[in-house]
């Protein structure tokens, strides 16, 4: 087999494998850059190796090693890049005095306890070709490395960057990343040299050539982004001169003695950031190096990560060791800084744990000094276990200290400026889950229909997820979804504005957060914010042409709330192009029809209906039943008479109730369905809603309903949407009638399964 | 950053920073002097003679792999002259490197085509004992491992090794 060939299979076998075991990584919410890593140590002696080592021999013989190198130094050159242009020099000044302190001292302390270790450590795992200030400086360098790329990503996972703990962790990780740097490049120099005095003047070139790259580098860039800004396109002359210009620096630097990565780091920081160029840049560079070139390096370094050699407990020991040192250089220095800067203890904590996530950035520094021979395959081996170890236990960690709740209450600005302050405590809670705000006018007027402004104190969460698929793309940097949110919050403000009437908009208190998965992330805010019921538009998904498919499915099938899917089908008058937005006529809610059959998801439709009902004066519901042919008669259930008499007359006499035989209930829906403004359906079998044994819905009476839908579905047994309605007095009589059935009220409100009718 | 030019913090940070380069300078200085590292005796070793009971033209190669004071090791018996192939066969002995010794040992089956004096009871891999010294004298000619092999139950073979010329692994990244 040619190398070509052989080298081609390889790299289809780790592109494979990177992206399946990121994706179970993904799953145990860690980042997916770790199951990369983990993919490439698998594919190397550790696991391959180990159980197939003929096998492992002939895709991975030695003969193509060196061609991965080469690729994997590529990838890694404009990987550096990229780093670079995310580098926001805001990071670096940082807000907070104590940022800059905390982050000094987080690289003093475990660069000193590495110094420390190494006089453990040289004796034993290193041998007399390496310099003792050497192996000491990489180690202590090793050590005080914290990976900003992977700390900004779960910062901006976990919606932290607009916190307090949020920015000082981001300007903490940008000052340690730089400094450790400089340390790797001093060591890189003493190495080469190896000698301090001998790497004096490899040290003195690259200060200046930082310092000539830094203004005279970025005053040209400046220019380009300029040109940029006039031509409005990237292209591909510029772009390769660009690329021209990494690559170069990348050799001019490994000409002065450090490494080929800063040369191609440096050029990506000296790019002028938040410009249009810089965006663009990053999403033409990013998706072909994250996806191919970057696991072939994690690849290249896993076929040099050997867990085998560690096979004595003594062995074993001295990794725990190096993983103690590591975690707690990190984590004391941290804390400690922090605490004495007047941080408190849980924020302390935090910051400590993300502090020590190490990922990316220390395997590529381990490669490097593996390459270099200052550290052996043994030390190799056990510090990129450290790394792994610090990295992966960070988000569980941080979760665990400090509760994301409390979090959010440090919010540096309030994410509601300009909106009606929440009202204290509401009662009733709607959750909308709102892809794009353009076009869910509809949903959100019925979702105000159904909260009401003076029935009881509720409150409308419209929820905007902001869907990050793409690992490690420019567009997860806090930055750039700080970007985001802020786009989406406006376009939900002018959807808001446009709500009818004018009273209904107090109520409506926008969420808007990044997630990666978002129907998880809805479950799981509305578990948070206790909502009362999810209510969501329908999506048709990619694949299927369910209705009640794809997201919609998932979130029915998961949730522990009451549901309601909402059809919309009332038609769009064609608008003209010059009216912005598209002003659509609030929907209709004057004509209600509830198909009722004895069941829970009815019950429900039927409470949300009286809710409308009540919130809209001029609203009329007809409550129809079917009767199967030869089947004795339906009788209203006493329970349901007994909420009827309840309520007050003039919305007593908004209600009709209308029996009708037939012998396919969901053709009568259908039929009586015309002329109705809206439809609630319960999610039964009945009207062609049922669940079958996949999870999937048949959505039937969505298809062929002639009004707009609302499917129901109930889940919770104690929600109840109808305790305010039953206490609800007219507003016209002014007088409280409730008071009929006093015995039947108490029954009623106590019975813990809800309305059951 | 105005904050930074208060005296206090101007101050603290020059302890910090002080305190660290002469922490550093004192460990490096201790290190340097009393800590001794194991020599760099990585590298494939041809013996000068046959091993016992193997045809004569073949020679024993033992790939040495050292992190410090940790050995692993493959022993290889093969032509003499030929060309280094197989170099990242798993290594299968384990050691150390105790009071300036070789000591290596594990199972190995590269004396399935020998001739062993000790009862041939058709075991593929056979435990061998590697004990010995290195001795790298002059900087131009290569070390030598002189030092006895041990295979099974068999009585040791003294043998005497060279250090193939190590194709300097050219510094790749």
């Amino acid at each position: 087999m040619s190398t070509v060939v052989l080298v081609l299979i390889e790299v289809l076998l780790v592109i494979g494998l990177s992206r399946l075991v990121g994706l179970g990584f993904r799953w145990l919410r860690q980042p997916l850059v770790i199951g990369e890593i983990v993919a490439g140590i698998m594919l190397g002696p550790s696991l391959f190796g180990l159980v197939a080592p003929d096998l492992a021999n002939a895709l991975f013989p030695a003969e193509a090693v060196p061609f991965l190198n080469v690729l994997s130094q590529v990838g890694l050159i404009f990987f550096m890049f990229l780093i670079g242009l995310e580098l926001d020099p805001k990071y670096l000044s940082g807000q907070l005095e104590i940022a800059v302190l905390t982050s000094h001292v987080s690289i003093v302390v475990p660069f000193s306890l590495g110094a420390i270790l190494s006089l453990l450590l040289y004796p034993l795992v290193s041998n007399d070709a390496v310099s003792f200030t050497a192996f000491a400086l990489f180690l202590g360098a090793a050590m005080s490395i914290t990976a900003f790329p992977v700390l900004a990503r779960i910062i901006t996972e976990n919606n932290l960057q607009g916190t307090r703990l949020g920015t000082l962790a981001l300007t903490c990780a940008a000052v340690d990343d730089v400094t450790a740097w400089c340390l790797l490049a001093m060591a890189i120099a003493v190495t080469r040299t190896n000698s301090v005095v001998g790497a004096l003047p490899t040290l003195f070139t690259s200060a200046i050539y930082i310092g000539f790259m830094l203004t005279v580098g970025r005053w040209f860039l400046k220019r380009l982004a300029m040109h940029y800004q006039r031509t409005g396109k990237l292209t591909q002359f510029v772009l390769a001169g660009i690329y021209m210009g990494v690559v170069a620096s990348a050799l001019i630097t490994e000409i002065i003695g450090i490494h080929l990565i800063f040369g191609a780091f440096l050029i990506g920081a000296a790019m002028p950031k938040h410009e249009g160029l810089t965006r663009e840049l990053a999403g033409k560079t990013e998706d072909f190096v994250l996806t191919f070139l970057l696991p072939i390096f994690f690849a290249y370094s896993g076929l040099r990560t050997e867990i085998g050699l560690l096979n004595t407990p003594q062995l074993w020991l001295l990794c725990l060791a190096v993983l103690a040192v590591a975690i707690f250089g990190k984590f004391v220095g941290t804390y400690v800084a922090a605490r004495v800067g007047g941080i408190r203890h849980a924020e302390a904590t935090a910051l400590g744990w993300l502090m020590n996530t190490r990922g990316l950035t220390e395997l590529i520094v381990l490669n490097i000094g593996l390459s270099l021979g200052v550290i052996s395959p043994l030390l190799f081996t056990m510090l990129v276990i450290m790394a792994l170890v610090t990295t992966f236990m960070t988000s569980p960690l941080l979760e665990w200290s400090y509760s994301k709740d409390r979090m959010r209450q440090d919010l540096i600005e309030p994410s509601e400026a300009g909106l009606e302050p929440m009202p204290e405590s509401p009662t009733y809670r709607i959750l909308v889950p709102v892809a794009n705000p353009n076009t869910q006018q509809g949903l959100m007027q019925l979702a105000t229909a159904i909260a009401g402004t003076n029935l009881q104190s509720a409150v409308v969460h419209p929820l905007n997820l902001v869907l990050l698929e793409e690992d490690y793309a420019y567009a997860s940097t806090p930055a750039e979804a700080d970007r985001l949110i802020a786009r989406q919050q406006e376009q939900l403000e002018i959807l808001i504005e446009s709500l009818e009437p004018p009273e209904a908009r107090q109520v409506v208190h926008p969420i808007i957060r990044i997630s990666n998965d978002v129907a998880r992330e809805t479950l799981q805010i509305a578990d948070r914010e206790q909502a009362d019921l999810i209510l969501m538009g329908w999506h048709r998904p990619a694949f299927s042409d369910n209705r009640l498919g794809g997201r919609v499915g998932q979130i029915l099938s998961g949730s522990k709330t009451d549901v309601a899917v909402f059809v919309d089908k009332q038609p769009i008058e064609k608008q003209p192009i010059e009216k912005q937005p598209a002003e659509k006529q609030p929907i209709r809610l004057n004509k209600l029809l509830v198909p009722y059959k004895s069941g829970i998801h009815n019950d429900l439709g039927l409470e949300l209906a009286l809710r409308i009902l009540v919130n809209h004066p001029e609203c009329h519901l007809t409550v129809l039943r079917v009767n199967l042919p030869n089947q004795p008669p339906d009788e209203l259930s006493y329970e349901f008479r007994g909420v009827l008499s309840q309520l007050y007359e003039s919305l007593r006499d908004r209600i009709t109730l209308s029996v009708v035989e037939s012998a396919e209930p969901l053709q009568a829906v259908v039929a009586a369905s015309e002329g109705v403004d809206l439809t609630i359906a319960g999610a039964s079998r009945e009207w062609g809603i049922e669940r079958q044994t996949l999870g999937k819905y048949t959505d039937a009476l969505a298809v062929k309903c002639d009004s707009s839908l609302l499917i129901t579905r109930r889940y919770s047994q104690v929600t109840s949407h109808m305790a305010a309605v039953l206490t609800a007095t007219d507003p016209a009589s002014g007088s409280d009638v409730a008071s009929n059935n006093t015995a039947n009220s108490d029954a009623a409100n106590n019975n813990p399964s809800g309305a059951k009718l | 950053m105005k904050g930074h030019f208060h005296p206090k913090t101007l101050l603290f940070y020059g302890t910090m920073i002080g305190s660290v380069l002469i922490l550093f300078r004192i460990t490096s200085a201790y290190g340097e002097k009393h800590l001794k590292a194991p020599p760099d005796i990585n590298g494939r070793y041809i013996s000068t003679q046959a091993p016992p009971g193997c045809p004569d033209s073949t020679r024993l190669a033992l790939t040495l792999l050292q992190s410090g004071i940790y050995l692993h090791g493959a022993v290889h018996v093969e032509e003499t002259g030929a060309e280094a192939k197989s170099a990242q066969d798993k290594p299968t002995l384990d050691g150390r490197w105790e009071q300036s010794q070789v000591v290596l040992s594990g199972p190995t089956g590269a004396f399935a085509n020998c001739n062993l004096t000790a009862a041939s009871d058709g075991a593929v891999n056979r435990e061998v004992n590697i004990q010995g010294q290195i001795n790298s004298s002059a900087s131009d000619t290569p070390a030598t491992l002189t030092g006895a092999l041990t295979i099974a139950d068999s009585p040791p073979w003294q043998f005497s090794a060279e250090r193939q010329a190590v194709a300097q692994k050219s510094s790749d990244h």
